[in-house]
């Protein structure tokens, strides 16, 4: 289903219409759930104050009365032997000439006749502010405010405001947040309200149970997998790195690659269709040693949001997920310093006020432990630094300034080059402007930049390497409109500029290699949605995101046929705009509350994605793939999915139940012809073949939050297949991340006050892969012939990982904080093949491919694998 | 200490290889396969038909009782059958072919027929192997071809003897013998970057090198390519999809009917 097809991107009218839609829709009535049938009993002879409270509580009915105008001391006599409210009502109304009508959940008292005067709706009033961690000052993302009278609430947003519009009265608001200690603030609320409040981590007993806050229906459709940094260092790590993105695979419906990987999978999606964000800025390569690591450390994160679906419309340009990631502000409060010394890689982390309250920073480093002088004999080297700076210039603005810096150098000693290597570099730079309008208008501006270089170094002394490069620019806003509390606008616009160089030698080579032409792009994006809440069970979320995409010079661009061959070649001036892409992304998810405890919701989405990795690896290791952009012969991918599921809390809301089941359609996939050419290629265009794609399942999972014994348990079926032209002779096709079953555990145990246990097992089908039906032989050497594409399938991958927190310290008095984590990976020592070779023969104990065809060598059958059994141990403080 | 983790790392980066049994599954491999390329050398040119096997390591199939002709545009020549090499067809006399002709293979076998047509383009001269000497005495060739060449691509062959070197006299000849490809493509493929490590052969002072620079069409290049990325470059870290070769023959056939200016240099290792 195509809904905004190439033919139409003239034609505007879809995203006129839809916002037309959301800015009427919030006019329209809703329905009330105020029950004046239900039966009381009431007999006094008292004030009108005293009849309503106790009206109010046998029905649980809410009233507004208007002091200045009505004096709710006067006497009212009324004798009811189980009669409705709404008789009591009109009895009580009757006498004192008062009439009453039901608004927003309350029932207002006012004078006879003057409604029609009047607005009927009571004065409503916003409280707004934001909510941090008390010994911080950090911001809480997805903190919860719920107003305790009417049950309404809502949550931070990424940027820690909030804003709840709620009828003139006296209310109890409750703000509380996973891991930190509720606070409750009473408020007359008889005007417009700023409450900046600040809440303490929960400092947890020993067996003490907590009781998860009950959230559900505050937000429409699928939440996300969130998560802190706390959570991701109570999993044990390989080598002691604990990591985020390898983390995700505990998680159904996120695939890693295997061992040694940093690529995953989400619902079918390719490895190129996840987007990773570090503070609003995209990492094209988030992996040290070729995905050994993965680049963010924990200490350096405060929040992780990952999207399978239901997409944040403010997000996009990938196909499969979102992984959004915030790093920690600094402290405001006081000066702290931590780290970890372990195997792989040292971590510092320093923050600290520069003005208290006002001014803080934030640095942490991760580098390797191999040094210069190794790797000037070969060897591996990486490095992560974070840098933040946090100014809260008042109430209403604060502005940070972050980046991400990280690369990997990898060399080997040459005789006559000097060194081989290779080395790769993200680095990202943020400028975020908070400001807030008033109580309900929120808004984010953000400047970022992201650079993504990857070097194939051919020879160091003679300066000649293969570069790839792709940068980003953006300048967005997003703006949050807190209507009132059943309305909420988020839209923003978004002007991006990338610059590609797909892969080009440096100077000092032979003259004939070919220059890959470098694209430019600039694009911009519209958005706009609305949360909206229908009575107390049924909340929607819908909205529309815009993009323009437009191919620039200077370049030049080889034009296609549909037979693959070059038609035309465009010489294209600078600043020229060559080709243009308009599309539409529709999104809208719904959650309908069944009680307390129990939420279905189901959602649709499109989302696009614009620039793509070719990569015709099956490897698990990052290698020389280059980014591409949509352009002329590379239309965008897009896909639709369509979820439903069922969310449930239960055993006094401990524990967390979610299933969910998917249908995803992806058009305009890339596949590529057979042994393409990709590397140093003008026309790598040609070797690209498209189709379409589709996955489908479901996944279960259950969640422990907290308490002594924590951790989840997850499971999914899930199936995803291809159809591309002239690939498997235009048959479907399994993708090689098609792996049916995926089992996961994780836990943690507290099991003394000093002792932590930590594990995790993961279990996927084996995945998909080519293996021959058989051979023929040309010049000697045994050809494998394959009947078709992904007709195999690798054993079943499993993996069980333990691990052990042990505190260092007796008490928790001391300020100096240290302790010590123990794992093991890959405890059964599980041989997980990655991949199947047939071509190779054995000589001299080693496994080799035969070179003399005179030999007939016998080959054999093998596999690769990687690590064993790994254990590791790392020393981790803080003060 | 540093050591310690350069050996640690290393080791968890060297991925294990180990043999494992496999059961391949089933697919149709009744399939003919042609090789043979002709070349500019006064010599009888020749067409090797075999059938493709189901296992790995099993002999190939001679295909015999084909009818076999080559036409270039002017003559067509018989290929009959060596009875000596089944599946092994030849020219009756020895053929140089010429750049600017078309070739053209006729295969009729078993009621199908199979056809592919070829041509030759010229070839350069070439640069001699590489060749270092290790601490134990033997040498080992470091260099054949430049794996890269925009202007020309070309197969090498380098027949290594020291069959007659004294103290080798009386060895096995398969032992003493060896043959080995070598290829410059107008591409580079990360699987060509990072190849497994191939079998090393050792020879000693005094063995005869025969090098041959062998022209390539584009197609037979790509079809070369295809080979050795199915068997040469696979089984690294960096593995490329794995696909079918493509070909130059009708009616499913598998293999290549191609043609090449041969240049050829012989020397002795000192």
């Amino acid at each position: 289903m195509i809904l905004f097809d190439k033919k139409y991107t003239r034609y505007y009218h879809p995203l006129i219409f839809i916002a037309f839609f959301l800015f009427c829709s919030h006019f329209t009535s809703q329905a009330q759930k105020v029950d004046l049938n239900k039966k009381i009993s009431l007999t006094a002879d008292t004030s009108l104050s005293y009849i309503l409270d106790q009206i109010s509580r046998q029905s649980d009915i809410l009233f507004a009365i208007n002091h200045e105008q009505i004096n709710d001391q006067q006497k009212v006599k009324i004798a009811a032997t189980n009669e409705s409210v709404t008789w009591i009502l009109e009895k009580v109304c009757s006498q004192l000439g008062l009439q009453y009508t039901v608004v927003e959940k309350q029932v207002i008292i006012s004078r006879k006749g003057e409604h029609k005067k009047k607005d009927l709706k009571p004065p409503t009033f916003t409280v707004s502010g934001n909510i941090k961690d008390k010994a911080t000052g950090d911001l809480l993302i997805g903190a919860v405010v719920v107003a305790e009278e009417l049950t309404q609430g809502t949550v931070t947003n990424p940027y820690g405001f909030y804003s709840i519009t709620l009828p003139e009265g006296n209310y109890t608001l409750e703000y509380s947040y996973l891991g930190y200690d509720k606070r409750i603030e009473t408020i007359q609320l008889n005007k417009d309200t700023g409450i900046y409040t600040e809440l303490p981590e929960r400092k947890l007993a020993f067996r003490e149970v907590v009781v998860m806050p009950t959230l559900t229906g505050i937000s429409p459709g699928s939440a996300p997998i969130s998560f802190k940094a706390i959570t991701i260092e109570e999993m044990p790590g390989f080598m002691g790195e604990t990591e985020i993105i390898k983390s995700l695979q505990t998680f159904p419906g996120i695939k890693s690659h295997g061992d040694g990987s940093v690529f995953f999978y989400v619902r079918g999606g390719n490895k190129d269709q996840n987007l990773v964000l570090i503070d609003e800025a995209p990492v094209y390569n988030p992996s040290h040693l070729f995905g050994f690591f993965s680049s963010f450390i924990p200490e350096a994160i405060k929040d992780v949001k990952v999207y399978k679906n239901d997409i944040p419309l403010n997000i996009g340009g990938r196909l499969s997920s979102v992984i959004d990631i915030k790093t920690r502000e600094g402290n405001m409060k006081r000066f702290g310093f931590q780290g970890s010394l372990g195997i792989a890689s040292n971590r510092f982390i320093v923050e600290g006020p520069i003005k208290k309250d006002k001014l803080s920073y934030f640095v942490s480093l991760r580098k390797s432990n191999f040094g210069q002088k190794l790797l000037e004999r070969g060897g591996f080297n990486f490095h992560d630094l974070n840098i933040k700076l946090n100014y809260q210039i008042n109430e209403n603005n604060r502005v940070y300034l972050s980046g991400y810096n990280g690369k990997d150098d990898y060399r080997v000693p040459g005789s006559e080059t000097g060194h081989f290597g290779i080395n790769w570099l993200n680095s990202t730079l943020t400028l975020r402007w908070n400001h807030v309008f008033n109580n309900k208008l929120f808004s984010n501006t953000t400047f970022h930049t992201s650079k993504y270089e990857y070097n194939l170094i051919i020879s160091e002394r003679n300066g000649q390497f293969w570069n790839e490069t792709i940068t980003n620019g953006t300048l967005k806003t997003d703006l949050n409109y807190y209507y009132n509390p059943s309305n909420t606008f988020k839209f923003g616009i978004n002007i991006n500029g990338h610059f590609f160089n797909p892969g080009n030698l440096s100077k000092g080579f032979d003259a004939g290699i070919p220059f890959i032409p470098q694209k430019n792009v600039r694009q911009a994006i519209l958005y706009l949605s609305t949360n909206k809440q229908i009575g107390d069970k049924l909340s929607i979320r819908y909205g529309a995101r815009f993009n323009i995409w437009q191919n620039t010079g200077p370049t030049t661009e080889y034009l296609m046929d549909s037979q693959h061959r070059i038609e035309d070649t465009l010489e294209v001036e600078s600043g020229k705009v060559y080709h243009t892409y308009r599309n539409l992304e529709p999104r809208i998810s719904a959650s309908y509350k069944i009680d307390s405890f129990s939420t279905l919701k189901a959602g649709y989405e499109r989302t696009l994605q614009y620039i793509q990795l070719l990569s015709n690896s099956i490897s698990p290791f990052t290698t020389l793939d280059v980014w591409v952009p949509s352009g002329p012969n590379i239309q965008p991918q897009k896909a639709d999915q369509f979820s439903a599921g069922y969310s449930r809390r239960f055993g006094k809301n401990q524990f967390e139940l979610s299933a969910e089941a998917y249908y995803k359609r992806m058009y305009d996939q890339i596949e590529f012809r057979d042994h393409p050419d990709l590397f140093l290629n003008p026309l790598v265009d040609q070797e690209l073949r498209f189709g379409k794609a589709w996955s489908y399942g479901a996944e279960l999972l259950l969640k422990k939050p907290a308490g002594r014994l924590k951790g989840q348990v997850g499971y999914s079926y899930s199936r995803v297949f291809k159809k591309i032209e002239e690939i498997n002779k235009g048959k479907r096709y399994p993708a090689i991340y098609d792996r049916p079953h995926q089992l996961t555990f994780a836990f943690s145990y507290d099991l003394s006050e000093r002792w932590q246990l930590l594990t995790n097992w993961i279990y996927t089908s084996g995945a998909a892969i080519t293996t021959p039906t058989g051979f023929y032989y040309y010049g000697g050497k045994s050809v494998p012939v394959y009947e078709s594409r992904n007709n195999d399938r690798l054993p079943d991958y499993h993996r069980l990982d333990i691990g052990a927190i042990f505190n260092l310290n007796k008490t928790d008095e001391k300020r100096y904080r240290h302790h010590l984590k123990f794992n093991i990976f890959n405890v059964y020592g599980r041989k997980n093949p990655f991949a199947l070779n047939f071509n190779k023969t054995g000589s001299h104990g080693k496994i080799v491919v035969p070179q003399n065809v005179l030999n007939n060598s016998q080959l054999l059958n093998t596999q690769i694998y990687l690590l064993g059994t790994i254990p590791s141990i790392s020393y981790n403080f803080k003060f | 200490m540093k050591q310690l983790y350069y050996i640690l790392f290393l080791l968890v980066l060297t991925a294990c290889e180990k043999r494992v049994d496999w059961q391949l599954q089933k697919g149709d491999n009744d399939l003919l396969v042609v090789e043979s390329i002709l070349t500019n050398e006064n010599k009888i040119q020749t067409v090797k038909l075999t059938k493709a096997v189901n296992e790995i390591n099993a002999a190939p199939l001679p295909v015999s009782g084909a009818d076999v002709t080559i036409n270039d545009g002017n003559s067509t020549y018989v290929l009959s059958e060596d009875p000596q090499k089944p599946g092994v067809y030849t020219t009756a006399a020895p053929l140089i072919c010429v750049v600017g002709k078309t070739y053209e293979l006729m295969i009729s076998y078993n009621g199908e027929n199979y056809s592919a047509t070829t041509y030759m383009v010229p070839v350069s001269r070439f640069q001699p192997l590489k060749y270092i000497q290790r601490p134990d005495g033997k040498y080992v060739i470091t260099q054949i071809s430049p794996p890269y060449s925009r202007k020309e691509e070309a197969m090498y062959t380098v027949y290594l003897d020291w069959s007659r070197v004294p103290g080798y006299e009386t060895i096995d000849k398969g032992k003493t013998r060896a043959l080995i490809y070598s290829y410059s493509f107008n591409s580079l493929s990360t699987n060509q970057i990072f190849a497994p490590e191939k079998e090393t052969i050792a020879f000693p002072a005094g063995t005869v090198i025969i090098q041959k620079k062998y022209s390539l069409t584009p197609e037979f290049a790509d079809y070369l390519k295809a080979v050795v990325s199915e068997t040469e470059w696979k089984g690294g870290l960096f593995d490329m999809m794995s696909a079918n070769t493509p070909t130059n023959l009708s009616n499913n056939a598998l293999g290549f009917f191609g043609a090449s200016s041969v240049v050829s240099d012989t020397i002795r290792v000192r």
